[in-house]
């Protein structure tokens, strides 16, 4: 029986004798359920030993601490890297697993191949690079000057607002005296509607009641129904649009307004565009309002419905 | 637009003005209807004929 501990049987690296089992030369770590383990053959009994390994919270250390309380047998453990350098026991697991390395039990050599670790346990950390610096550089330069930056804004934002404020004012008045005229004259269409609506409820009742009888009358509202229908199809064909109250009476404003901004010559596309302008200018100020007011980040810009 | 839909429009005296603009319509197409049908006996264009309810 050879006795691994037998110094003239030290053996070249690669090469383990032992007389029961023949461990494997190169031990390969595995990873079961995500967690990576270690199969190493101890050498008093020349048993395979499963260790679990934790990569963040053990050190090369805590594994030969651990190798060495498992088999008393093992007197040397110790960790080195391919070349043969050795790393140090305070080293993390997680760092070790990155590459190959080797293991040393009792002058017996093991190549350990780390085998390529799934994408969840890949920590962000990476060679610092130009790049890096670039992009720290911007972000210190961003904390310091970003504040007056805003407030440099707002001003300027301000100082927009009361210049188009001031345009706007003349434009208001007109405009809002065009929407009294038409909102009368859409208003006076609508009961004009209910005139005629009484009208027609009147005539017909009488013609039934009072000078013929329903069997007259009856083919009669039957047609002027129909006749109604046909209006209502019509409108839709004509304006694309839904004969709805709200909206045909919205339609009689527009107009009824246009046609008093023609005569009053109101420029109406500018007082549109001053008012869009306006809208985007107070949206930009109430965005500012959460960095400079309550130091929160800029709120993005939302598409407007 | 919501906080229009939550405010309710009301139309000062709008009973009483509904009222003020339907009746009097209503007698104006009881008189069109009237001269309307007097209109159509005068041309012989239609005269209804005077049946009795059946017994």
């Amino acid at each position: 029986m050879i006795h691994p501990r037998q110094p003239q049987w030290r053996c070249p690296p690669q090469v383990v004798f032992c007389s029961t089992v023949a461990p494997s030369c190169d031990v390969v770590l595995q990873y079961k359920h995500g967690r990576p383990v270690l199969a190493v053959p101890l050498p008093s009994r020349q048993e395979s030993c499963l260790f679990f390994l934790r990569p963040m919270l053990m050190t090369v250390g805590d594994l030969i601490h651990d190798l060495q309380r498992e088999d008393p047998g093992v007197t040397s453990a110790s960790v080195h890297t391919k070349d043969g350098a050795r790393v140090a026991n305070s080293t993390s697991i997680d760092s070790l697993l990155d590459k190959d390395f080797q293991l040393l039990i009792n002058d017996a050599v093991y190549n350990i191949h780390s085998p390529e670790r799934e994408a969840s346990s890949v920590s962000s950390e990476h060679v610092v690079d130009v790049e890096d610096m670039k992009h720290m550089v911007q972000l210190l330069h961003t904390a310091l000057h970003l504040p007056d930056h805003h407030l440099l804004k707002e001003r300027q934002l301000l100082e927009r607002l009361d210049g188009l404020k001031q345009d706007l004012s003349p434009l208001e008045q007109v405009k809002a005296q065009l929407a009294r005229s038409a909102e009368f004259h859409s208003s006076r269409t609508l009961w004009t509607g209910v005139a005629l609506l009484s009208v027609q409820g009147g005539a017909l009742a009488w013609l039934t009641w009072w000078v013929y009888s329903w069997d007259v009358m009856e083919p009669v509202t039957y047609f002027l129904t129909y006749c109604t229908s046909i209006g209502v199809f019509s409108y839709y064909v004509l304006t694309k649009q839904d004969y709805v109250y709200p909206d045909a009476k919205d339609r009689q404003f527009l107009y009824y307004f246009h046609k008093g901004a023609k005569k009053e010559r109101f420029n109406v596309q500018k007082y549109n565009e001053l008012r869009e302008e306006l809208a985007s200018v107070e949206e930009d100020l109430r965005r500012l309002r959460n960095p400079t007011q309550l130091q929160l980040p800029v709120e993005q810009i939302q598409s407007q419905p | 637009m919501v906080m229009e839909l939550l405010t309710i429009v009301q139309t000062s005296f709008g009973l009483f003005r509904i009222a003020v603009v339907v009746i009097p319509f209503l007698y104006v197409g009881t008189l069109i209807s009237n001269n309307f049908a007097v209109l159509l006996e005068e041309h012989d264009i239609f005269i209804p004929e005077d049946d009795d309810d059946d017994d």
